[in-house]
């Protein structure tokens, strides 16, 4: 796809408040409209795109996020406003930088896991991705260190869990389900299960640190 | 091809039976580790854990049951996990039943009780039948 597309443009603009985007040079790319022309040139790329008619079909934010991992040679990421201004589709703003791993992972999976039955015992399609990006984004901003050893593992009931692994007697997983934090950790004698939303994640970063 | 021996199987699965679960996501084990996660164990809608029960049934045998499960679920076999039914018994009130209804391969048998937990005990209960299953076979 050719990045001088009308339907794109590019801005030299900076982020100041995202801590994701702090040390980027690279252009925000402004998506003025998604056009027809866009939704076909969408169609070409993912054949679960090939019946759509106008973007107003992708209402959720999961759906953009598909879209965005599709055209990932020319967006390689987002950040997604706090009040879901990107769910319109006049106007969509994306930051052009390295994807993070992690952020690449979870696209990855969730991708992987769109179709029913998936893990051949009729686990639902992964939902939940913009919250599981979030999370992302919390670890990221916490520290680098607590990215780097987890692993991203899709779930059959849809979720995606974060799981920190180091041994039986070690470990930490957090499955994002909506706005709940569903935690299941063992840290030598020390173990709990249960969940919290994200207002109550600090609790599970420390536990985090404490395994990562 | 490998005949499987006829052995006979109890209506009631024993203690002592290893139990197979066939694994179709590669996500949900290490080959490197050889660890099985807990999203390999994971209830399906039913709130049932589907495996087989492989006494008596070697390599050959298991894996000709492994491949009929793939052609039923149309999912490519990825691994196999393997675990005693004795522990599953120990994990809080789970069971192991036999069940063969539906046309199911007379070694087919449920991990069962799941049904009273909510989302995080389930995970838990999950996570302590991968702690406890070790990988039979890896493709």
């Amino acid at each position: 796809m050719n990045t001088s597309n009308s339907i794109f443009h590019t801005q030299n603009h900076l982020s100041q408040n995202n801590p994701l985007f702090f040390n980027s040079s690279e252009p925000i790319v402004t998506l003025k409209r998604f056009s027809n022309q866009a939704v076909k040139s969408l169609s070409q790329l993912n054949p679960l795109y090939s019946h759509s008619e106008s973007l107003s079909q992708y209402s959720t934010p999961r759906d953009i996020v598909v879209l965005i991992n599709e055209l990932s040679s020319i967006i390689v990421s987002f950040y997604p406003s706090k009040d879901h201004e990107l769910l319109s589709d006049k106007k969509m703003v994306f930051y052009k930088k390295p994807m993070l791993e992690l952020e690449e992972k979870i696209c990855n999976v969730y991708c992987e896991c769109q179709i029913e039955n998936w893990d051949g015992y009729d686990a639902e399609p992964i939902r939940y991705l913009s919250q599981s990006l979030r999370f992302a984004d919390v670890l990221f901003s916490e520290s680098r260190m607590l990215i780097e050893s987890v692993d991203i593992i899709p779930e059959n009931d849809g979720c995606l869990c974060f799981e920190w692994f180091k041994s039986d007697s070690k470990f930490i997983s957090i499955s994002v389900k909506n706005d709940r934090l569903i935690y299941n950790y063992k840290i030598g004698d020390e173990e709990g299960c249960g969940e919290t939303t994200f207002s109550g994640q600090k609790m599970l970063i420390e536990q985090i640190k404490r395994v990562a | 091809m490998p005949v499987e021996k006829q052995i006979k199987l109890s209506k009631i699965v024993e203690d002592k039976e290893p139990l197979a679960r066939i694994i179709f996501y590669k996500r949900h084990f290490s080959k490197e580790n050889g660890r099985i996660k807990r999203q390999a164990f994971m209830p399906a809608k039913d709130k049932k854990v589907s495996v087989i029960r492989h006494k008596g049934c070697p390599k050959d045998c298991y894996l000709r049951i492994a491949e009929r499960i793939e052609e039923i679920r149309g999912k490519n076999l990825e691994a196999i996990g393997s675990i005693s039914t004795e522990d599953v018994r120990v994990i809080n009130n789970l069971d192991v039943e036999s069940d063969t209804s539906g046309g199911q391969h007379r070694r087919h048998a449920n991990i069962k009780n799941f049904n009273n937990y909510n989302d995080a005990k389930i995970k838990k209960l999950a996570q302590e039948l991968a702690r406890k299953a070790s990988l039979l076979y890896v493709v």
